[in-house]
């Protein structure tokens, strides 16, 4: 994996309670609201024993039905205020709780689209799909409206230790000889739920990983006939993840359990103390009944306590994970263009300037080295070399999708890094080497990049790019689904897709890295003269092996291993009888090609440039 | 039984019988998953009961002991002896608890350990049998939608199967023994606390259809997610390409809102039900309470009988009342086990005939009539394409974009089948739909356009359908596409990692270490889709003539538009439109082109 030294965990980490805190916010009127129903449900479901008591009392002083109405009607009426205000409470918190969800989704995919490519180079889709779906719903569990009874159940165990205290001191003191225990208890679990539960995440990660990968490659496992290893090795996979998973429920329920014993412990230790202090005559034994009536409310939140820690170690656990992605350092300046030059955006039609670019992906290997290139406003430039030569990788960084780790590339002086994103790529029109087709009619994806396209520009750029017969073709023409689940294309049909795509966006600026490599030569030629036209005096970049494509180029440049080692017009450098271009085009266009492309080992890193060449000096 | 009596218990609103599809879904999944656990959850299930048993003394003794306490207090009897004292208020209660500390931890564990590995295998064999799906299936779907399956719905089983469902069909168990408990202290209460149930059943009912309904939906909703982010996340660059991030946020959005909004709905139904549910239990606890209390006032009833029965009755309700509560969780359960078997059930190629091939394969392909589409209404792709290739011949393919090149290239290995009328192809005589698809493919192997790289090495990458592969074909195979000197200059070498979007790798490479991939193999025959097309004229020169040697005597099929390429091989087939319109000698074919340095026309 890439070492990235942005990747190191960031001291930054904000912390989960602050982070709940903020997507909470949003919606205090409603927390509010079930605080107070959760409040009153507490309070009201403390008063039913009470009354029951009262009830029962009065009744075994048998002093006449009438006496009994009044506590009767009470709690009559405290069940359904209670029954309204708990259930009320929960559905609130729900609410809440799916908002909650919606937003931190909302927040993580936004901040997906900041997120610098190096990160998602070095990031299987399927951890990122993990993060927001299932990380995401265990902070779902932990924002309900259990965790806010929980929460008031200590007020009302508060309540209720001290109503004890009050009856009977030796009651109270009984409650708290068990208080120890259960810090030891809660002390001993909840880290360790924490450990595990990050193990179950990350095996859960590379489980998504797995399947993502696979089903979109299906083909390669069934051309390979290599399902029964495919089959093993998942097999194996969710076997690792069974054992963590296995590992944190047993001590959830460890946890629970042990909890649950003390509280029973406790309650009959309270009944049977109390009724001692009845014997002794120190108690009455309505206090008694009222007593083993609260013991539950004292310690069966405390169960509850433990079944919350519980979750809030995992949500604390799923919140780290996220917070790889939220807290992650995005060294993003266009806040600050904003300020500096406010009226100023990307001037599209300036000259462009490669000065000293260096650039790896990996500290020890460069890719890039010491490249250097003036390109005046709309000309054509091609850029050739043998594979590898870091062609795509110029481009990138043209497209600021990497930052360059030396040098710089200036727009009319201003360093590319001062522009604007957004600016920066509305005026670039790029068909890259593979071309995604989104899952969605074949018009959306030719307006992909001009939302507000009308299907007249639509027609007109499928037209130019060979579309438009084959879209005729389709069963549903324009509107004809295609993409993943859709109708079939091939590789070529989509390559002309794509195409179609800078057609209708018309961009200033436009890279076409081998966008034609797809295509058979009558279409190719007919793309070709389309692109002609559109491109010109646009400044475009071309990669392309096919040195047809690149004869009517302005610039060539000729790049091996990192740098530039030929610039010129075709004619120049095909006069330099021992430069790399020359050997390149002796091969494609040799009547018997074969003979001379022979199996050349092909100069490892040149430093110096081949005599003849327009080259800018590379200094010592 | 289980799943049978949760359905039964969720599924009297959507009025299905038991011998509707859903069900007999649901006892197929059941026989194959759970059965071997029967006894064990029987077990658990029974330490669940005696747990709850153990709860049930505890009222009675309470009672006891305060009408002891009361009639000691009135002066009626003598002094409480230490002895009963100590057995009832304390040694019986202990024992009690800690019974019910072990009983409960054991039946939780095991249900633990059940549930998960029902959810292990039941995860297996889904992915098994994803593996069994052929192509074409998974051309009509979307990679998230089926990750959802494995993932999400699974987990929403799992979230339901835990010690909770244990422990409310252990409560409901014991509710039916309450009712006897109830019976013995006031029969007249205990009757008219039944009446109550109906009450329960009624309120369940009403609301359990549109439930039902609405978990459907999320559970849909929740795997659209899954599907849109799986594609996008995986498109990243040409999001970044087009500057649309914003755009994609705002197309995100609505997304999320619609399954919030299920998801609300769904909670405004649950939480209304839940609601009633309380009130019922709450009212009627309420209503017999005072009842009680004029029976005791009467005489009819001691105080501590109402205490114990007032605390029975809040076992009887609880489970009913927490029933309606979990109901939402069932009926997500019952949706997601429906999403489950639908892909379970989802129909396989018959694995008609599994003919091995012999030890050596000529290589020798005939097309007789082969006629093909993807899908029963689409347009043919490939119509009536007769050829006869010998063994150890090159035949190049050429023909316009979506002629059905690379369609012909993936019917050999059989990546897709034949529809009944589409002709036969032989592989050394014998027809392909008879013969063992693995050995098939192994014999017949498909570079595909696409140079698709997983996670991994590139060592693994590169074995990745040759697992056995030493060191000196691993060279030899690096060598032949000319990488060999590019993986030395990598510090890690063969172990050095490529990324899922093989960024580490530039395009040529990717495409070469896929044609590598399937050089290893040495089949006899080789089906080489543009493989190239990233390549430079010089690197392709090369490339072209080390495959040439690599295998001698291997069939080869070459799709390519460079001309150079084309004339390299020992035939030509051009295609248009599906059907094969001419076929030849290359440079005979090409004669014409090649004097005037124009590309092959078409036709």
């Amino acid at each position: 994996m890439f070492a990235d030294p942005l990747a190191k965990r960031n001291e930054r980490i904000v912390s989960p309670w602050l982070r709940l805190a903020h997507l909470l916010a949003p919606h205090k009127t409603r927390i509010f609201l079930a605080l107070g129903l959760a409040t009153l449900a507490c309070l009201f479901s403390l008063a039913a024993p009470l009354l029951v008591e009262q009830l029962l009392v009065r009744a075994a002083n048998q002093h006449g039905l009438a006496v009994l109405v009044s506590p009767a009607l009470m709690l009559l009426a405290v069940v359904i205020v209670q029954a309204a205000s708990s259930t009320g409470n929960s559905w609130l918190l729900a609410t809440v709780a799916l908002d909650v969800v919606r937003g931190l989704r909302r927040q993580l995919y936004e901040q997906l689209q900041r997120m610098p490519l190096a990160w998602f180079d070095r990031t299987p889709t399927g951890a990122i799909m993990s993060r927001l779906m299932e990380d995401v719903s265990v902070v779902q569990s932990l924002a309900s409206g259990q965790t806010l009874v929980t929460l008031l159940d200590i007020s009302t165990a508060v309540a209720a230790a001290a109503w004890l205290v009050s009856r009977s001191w030796k009651l109270a003191a009984v409650v708290l000889c068990i208080v120890p225990f259960y810090v030891i208890v809660f002390r001993l679990f909840t880290r360790r739920i924490h450990a595990k539960t990050l193990d179950v995440r990350t095996q859960l990660d590379r489980v998504f990983g797995h399947l993502k990968q696979k089903i979109d490659g299906m083909q390669i496992v069934r051309a390979a006939a290599v399902e029964p290893l495919e089959i093993s090795h998942f097999t194996r996979q969710i076997g690792d993840l069974h054992q963590p998973r296995v590992r944190v429920n047993q001590l959830g329920i460890a946890f629970s359990n042990l909890c649950v014993g003390m509280g029973g412990i406790g309650a009959s230790a309270v009944f049977a103390i109390g009724a001692w202090e009845v014997i002794a005559g120190r108690l009455a034994v309505g206090d008694l009944i009222a007593a083993s009536a609260l013991s539950g409310f004292l310690f069966l939140p405390i169960t509850r306590l433990s079944e919350l820690a519980a979750l809030y170690q995992q949500a604390m656990a799923s919140f780290f994970r996220l917070s790889e992605i939220l807290d992650f350092p995005i060294a993003d300046r266009t806040e600050h263009i904003d300020h500096q030059h406010p009226a100023e955006g990307f001037v599209p039609a300036g000259r462009i300037e490669f000065d000293h670019l260096d650039f790896h992906y990996v500290p020890d290997r460069p890719v890039l080295k010491n490249i250097s290139l003036r390109i005046e406003p709309g000309t054509k430039v091609a850029i050739v070399g043998p594979t590898g030569s870091g062609k795509t990788t110029l481009m990138n960084l043209l497209l600021r999708f990497y930052e360059p780790t030396g040098g710089a590339i200036r727009i009319d002086g201003r360093s590319l890094a001062d522009f604007s994103l957004p600016a920066l790529r509305q005026h670039l029109g790029v068909v890259p080497q593979e071309a995604v087709i989104f899952r969605g009619t074949l018009a959306d994806n030719i307006r992909y990049g001009t939302p507000h396209a009308s299907m007249t520009e639509i027609t007109a750029a499928a037209r130019a790019a060979l579309v438009h017969e084959m879209a005729l073709d389709l069963p549903q023409q324009y509107e004809t689904v295609v993409g993943e689940g859709g109708h079939p294309l091939s590789q070529g049909q989509r390559q002309r897709i794509a195409l179609a795509r800078i057609f209708c966006k018309n961009s200033s600026i436009v890279v076409l890295d081998e966008a034609t490599s797809s295509l058979d030569r009558p279409n190719e030629m007919l793309v070709q003269q389309a692109l002609d036209s559109l491109l010109a005096g646009r400044t475009t970049f071309v990669i392309a092996h096919r040195l047809a494509t690149i004869l009517g180029a302005d610039q060539i440049v000729v790049m091996d291993h990192g740098r530039i080692v030929q610039v010129g017009t075709h004619e120049e450098l095909l006069a330099d009888a021992g430069g790399l271009y020359r050997r390149l085009y002796d091969c494609q266009f040799a009547p018997h090609g074969d003979q001379l492309c022979d199996p050349v080992p092909r100069s490892p890193d040149p430093t110096t440039p081949t005599a003849g060449a327009y080259f800018e000096p590379v200094p010592a | 039984m289980i799943l049978i009596a949760i359905w039964m218990i969720a599924a009297a609103p959507t009025k299905n019988s038991i011998s509707s599809p859903f069900a007999r879904r649901l006892a197929k999944l059941e026989a194959a998953f759970l059965r071997p656990y029967r006894g064990q959850i029987g077990i658990a299930l029974l330490a669940m009961l005696l747990q709850s048993l153990l709860l049930l003394p505890l009222p009675m003794l309470q009672g006891r002991i305060i009408d002891r306490l009361v009639q000691t207090a009135d002066g009626n009897n003598g002094n409480i002896s230490l002895t009963w004292f100590l057995t009832f208020a304390a040694l019986i209660p202990l024992t009690c608890v800690l019974g019910r500390l072990a009983l409960s931890w054991f039946s939780s564990g095991r249900m633990n350990h059940i549930s998960l590995q029902f959810v292990r295998a039941l995860t297996d064999s889904l992915h098994r049998k994803l593996q069994r799906l052929p192509l074409a299936y998974f051309d009509r779907q979307e990679t998230g939608q089926l990750m959802a399956r494995l993932t999400n719905d699974v987990g929403t089983l799992l979230i339901f199967l835990g010690a909770n469902s244990l422990q409310l069909a252990a409560d409901l168990v014991l509710a039916m023994g309450i009712t006897v408990a109830l019976l013995l202290l006031s029969w007249p209460l205990a009757l008219m606390s039944f009446a109550a149930l109906p009450i329960f059943f009624w309120n369940h009912r009403r609301f359990a259809k549109r439930i039902w309904r609405l978990s459907h939906e999320v559970q849909a909703q929740t795997a659209g997610l899954y599907a849109i982010l799986s594609e996008r996340i995986s498109a990243i660059r040409t999001i970044r390409c087009f500057g649309s991030e914003a755009r994609e946020l705002s197309e995100f959005s609505p997304h999320l809102d619609r399954q919030t909004e299920r998801g609300k709905q769904s909670l405004r139904a649950t939480s209304l039900q839940s609601l009633a549910a309380v009130l019922i239990g709450g009212l009627a606890t309420a209503l017999l309470v005072c009842l009680a209390a004029v029976l005791v006032e009467r005489g009819s009833l001691t105080t501590g009988q109402a205490v114990a029965f007032v605390a029975y009755l809040g076992l009887l309700y609880q489970p009913l009342v927490r029933l309606t509560q979990f109901y939402g969780g069932i009926a997500a359960t019952l949706a997601a086990v429906d999403r489950i078997t639908e892909l379970l059930d989802e129909p396989e190629p018959a694995p008609c005939h599994n003919e091995r091939l012999p030890r050596h394969v000529r290589g020798e392909l005939r097309l007789q009539n082969v006629s093909f589409r993807y899908r029963s209404e689409s347009p043919l792709v490939l119509q009536g394409i007769n050829l006869r290739v010998r063994s150890g011949m090159t035949v190049g393919l050429y023909g316009a974009s979506g002629s059905g090149k690379s369609t012909l290239l993936s019917l050999l290995p059989r990546l897709y089948d034949l529809p009944a009328d589409g002709g036969r192809i032989l592989l050394d005589g014998r027809d392909i739909a008879t013969l063992h698809a693995a050995e098939l493919r192994r014999a017949c192997v498909l570079v595909p356009q696409q140079a698709r790289l997983f996670e991994g090495t590139i060592r693994f990458n590169l074995t990745y359908a040759a697992r056995d592969a030493d060191q000196a074909l691993i060279r030899r195979a690096l060598e032949a596409v000319d990488l060999a000197d590019f993986v030395d200059s990598l510090p890690q070498g063969l172990e050095t990692w490529v990324g899922e979007r093989g960024a580490s790798l530039s395009g040529g490479q990717r495409q070469r270490l896929a044609l590598a991939r399937g050089l290893i193999t040495r089949p006899p025959v080789l089906l080489l889709d543009d493989c190239t097309s990233a390549l430079d004229a010089q690197t392709e020169a090369f490339v072209r003539r080390q495959v040439a040697e690599f295998q001698p005597n291997q069939t080869r099929f070459v799709v390519s538009h460079k001309l150079e390429t084309l004339l390299a091989t020992d035939w030509l087939v051009v295609l248009d439109q599906g059907r094969i319109i001419r076929q030849g000698e290359p440079r005979r074919m090409l004669a014409d082109e090649l004097a005037t340095g124009h590309s092959p026309v078409v036709g």
